[in-house]
């Protein structure tokens, strides 16, 4: 062998086995060798928020006596200040993170941070805010512009023409006026503007949830007639219409969308891949997953007070006046709430 | 022969190239397309009921560990049966067993007798006995978070869905090069491939463990097949073509322990290898002739039934390639065709390619482990030899018509990290 054949093989061994090098080092000294971390302790929550917040404040609240001022968690540029109850007039703005063992009540136009109250809370019209969590009920005006989150305790009351932030949760009854921007909602129910005939309907129809069909067809469009009983699952290539007054006992998959017509009801789940829609007293005892839009027109009704469900929307969500909703709406780009669904959203469904 | 030679090296570079095609497509809808999420929102006060089953043999070392995890789940009890199968221990397991069931009423044990044994035919024997309509499936080494049980069960909001599979994560990763390769490889696996896969609605894979299904389906198809190596693959053929569908959740993950050993690990490869090839013998022509499926699916079948049959595919054109160049008759310029063989090998690698898996590892948020990466191309000759001998098994029993022995992974007991 020349030594320019020795010189080329050495080279070569080189070039194979340079790439090992680096990963000798992390061999030697392991740097990066922990698993995966996984939570095991997490479990899904709407009112996640809420409920972490808690966690943290109500020992800062414990610990202070009296009205105090006081450094909160590992913030370096914000205090907390901690009292029994505050009640403020019109147009106040409080530079401080407010942690009320009482009431909480502010006038119109006021501005605020992060408001954590174990007692009532109640806010006037065009209020600012970051977060709000609070353990009973909450009133909150119209035009209210909520930069992160709220959760309450108890039944929670918000205006019209609203910004509501990431996320708004209630253990009780969430009622919102129209004109509302959300991106989520949790209640029990979520109700716009009024939402009795809704809430009537749901005590009858409660007991028919389907959780399981025991039949199951596949089909390529279907068309229920109006007035029709239809039991079992459906799994539908294209769009599924369920007819006026019509009933579906069991869950409907479709790879278009669903429209439900006036007074139609679902007993059981739907996952659509475009848009769903529930006319004018629809309803749906299970859950609504939409790859597009979801529509709620008046009187339209989802889930049961005794099984809360939920309604996802990869797009929008529009959800008209006496619209009710039992459990969690999520809308991925964003929800409004309206007196009537307009013939512009209208037009998006088939 | 040389005509015969070249043909074959031609069809083994075009089989490699559309294996190295299809999994850059997945790495870059990982990267750059819309991730399609499973169902883990849904909320439920009052989820329905499930029963978890847990085959074990031999299984002391880890049966404490997985069994405490699941009776910490946030499940609601009146909700959650567990039903712990002992396929004829000769250890400890069957005392652990039964102390679970005297202090938790929700942990049954099933203790398995006769001539049978394996996890296909413990499932089939577990699921006489179980009323509920959705079915868990963890392997012993598993330990589930609080939340995973519901998380699963989510899934089949959607009436289309039979099976769901979650993301498995090893634990062990810190005890050999080897943990940590498996580990990166498993990373490759889920967190790119079968993600993709369901973003694309293609097949994705239900893995026998940290997953579920509906109970009247199995039924309907007729329960596991007792003699499969690989009861999951059977199952996600038999689902597949008759029209229902797999739900990947990568949100779903959940610790195993991976082998510690290079022994332990070629045995479970080359029994997934067996396994896997019987599955691809009764099912590929059924699968890619499925009406229901759509032509991406029958394409994205035929690719996943066959990967198990690559490695000695490549050999094979390896080999003819080695032939053709001592002839002095390779195909092309001999030089392009050895490098491109190299290439697509280095593509292919461990059935993750490298590519794939350092994107999985940069969306996990690793560092310094990416520097592991090109021990993964000389890690692929084990991993082929070990392949190809389960091949050979295969073909050994689809000849004879023999059914094989279930050769169980050797477990470590590596505790949970906190």
């Amino acid at each position: 062998m020349s030594p320019v054949e020795a010189g080329l093989y050495l080279a070569y061994a080189v070039m194979v086995l340079l790439p090992l090098l680096p990963g000798l080092l992390e061999l030697r000294v392991a740097a990066d060798d922990d698993p995966l971390k996984i939570d095991a302790s997490y479990a899904r929550d709407p009112r996640f928020l809420g409920k972490s917040m808690r966690a943290k404040v109500e020992p800062i609240l414990d610990a202070a006596v009296g009205e105090a001022r006081v450094p909160f968690l590992n913030r370096k540029d914000e205090f907390a200040r901690v009292t029994d109850g505050l009640a403020s007039p019109d147009r106040e703005q409080l530079s401080e993170i407010v942690l009320s063992r009482g009431a909480f009540r502010v006038g119109d136009h006021s501005e605020m941070l992060d408001v954590y109250a174990r007692g009532e809370i109640e806010l006037g019209a065009y209020a600012r805010l970051r977060t709000l969590a609070g353990d009973r009920d909450a009133r909150i005006g119209s035009h209210a512009h909520v930069v992160r989150w709220i959760d309450v305790g108890g039944n929670c009351e918000i205006g019209g023409a609203s910004e509501l932030g990431q996320s708004v949760s209630a253990s009780g009854r969430l009622e919102v006026g129209p004109g509302v921007h959300f991106n989520r909602l949790f209640g029990k129910p979520i109700a716009v503007v009024s939402s009795a005939r809704a809430e009537l309907r749901a005590l009858e129809l409660g007991p028919l949830i389907v959780r399981t069909a025991t039949a199951r067809r596949l089909v390529k469009k279907l068309v229920v007639d109006a007035g029709a009983d239809l039991e079992g699952d459906v799994i539908a290539a294209d769009e599924v219409e369920v007819g006026a007054g019509a009933i579906v006992r069991g869950s409907i998959k479709a790879g278009g969308s669903v429209t439900l017509r006036e007074g139609a009801c679902v007993c059981g789940n739907i996952v659509a891949r475009d848009t769903v829609t529930l006319e004018r007293d629809a309803t749906v005892l299970g859950h609504i997953f939409g790859d597009g839009d979801v529509v709620l027109h008046g009187g339209a009704l989802v889930g049961d007070r005794h099984a809360p469900k939920t309604i996802h929307a990869s797009r929008n969500a529009t959800i008209a006046a006496e619209a009710c909703i039992f459990g969690w709406l999520i809308a991925e780009r964003g929800g409004t709430t309206a007196a009537a669904v307009t013939p512009h959203e209208d037009a998006r469904t088939p | 022969m040389v005509v015969a030679l070249n043909a074959w090296l031609t069809l083994v570079v075009l089989l490699m190239s559309i294996y190295t095609v299809r999994h850059w497509i997945f790495t870059f809808s990982r990267v750059y397309g819309k991730q399609r999420m499973s169902f883990s929102d849904a909320y439920e006060e009052h989820p329905p009921s499930v029963t978890v089953l847990v085959p074990m043999h031999n299984e002391a070392l880890v049966a404490q560990a997985c069994l405490d995890a699941l009776l910490a789940s946030e499940y609601p009890k009146d909700c959650l049966d567990v039903i712990a199968i002992d396929d004829q221990s000769t250890d400890a397991t069957n005392e652990i067993l039964l102390a679970y069931a005297e202090r938790h009423p929700h942990v049954k044990v099933l203790t398995m007798h006769g001539p049978e044994r394996g996890k296909a035919n413990a499932l089939n024997v577990a699921l006489e006995s179980v009323e509920s309509e959705f079915v868990l499936v963890f392997d012993a080494d598993y330990t589930p978070g609080r939340g995973l049980v519901r998380t699963l069960i989510n899934a089949f909001v959607d009436p289309e869905i039979g099976a769901v599979m979650g993301r498995v994560v090893p634990r062990n990763t810190n005890r050999s090069m080897l943990t940590r390769l498996l580990s990166m490889e498993r990373a490759g696996g889920y967190q790119v491939d079968q993600q993709a896969r369901y973003n694309f609605n293609l097949l994705p894979q239900y893995g026998g463990t940290v997953g579920g299904f509906r109970r009247r389906m199995l039924a309907e198809l007729g329960g596991f097949d007792q003699h499969a190596l690989a009861e999951d693959t059977e199952l996600t053929a038999k689902i597949f073509q008759h029209g229902w569908k797999i739900v990947y959740d990568n949100r779903a993950e959940c610790y195993e322990e991976v082998p510690e050993t290079w022994e332990s690990r070629f045995k479970q490869l080359r029994r997934w290898s067996r396994g896997h090839n019987r599955v691809l013998w009764s099912h590929l022509w059924g699968l890619v002739t499925a009406p229901v499926l759509t032509l991406p699916q029958r394409i994205d079948a035929g690719l996943l039934m066959l990967c198990y049959a690559v490695p000695p595919i490549l050999l094979s054109g390896w080999a003819a390639a080695l032939v053709l160049f001592l002839l002095g008759r390779l195909p092309y310029a001999g030089g392009v065709t050895l490098a491109f063989c190299v290439v697509l090998y280095n593509a292919f690698g461990n059935f993750a390619p490298v590519y794939q898996v350092a994107t999985a590892e940069v969306l996990d948020g690793s560092t310094t482990r990416l520097f592991l990466l090109p021990y993964l191309f000389y890690m692929f000759p084990f991993n082929s030899w070990a392949i190809t001998t389960g091949f050979i098994d295969a073909v050994g029993d689809i000849a004879k018509s023999r059914r094989g022995r279930w050769d169980k992974t050797a477990r470590v007991g590596n505790a949970p990290p906190t």
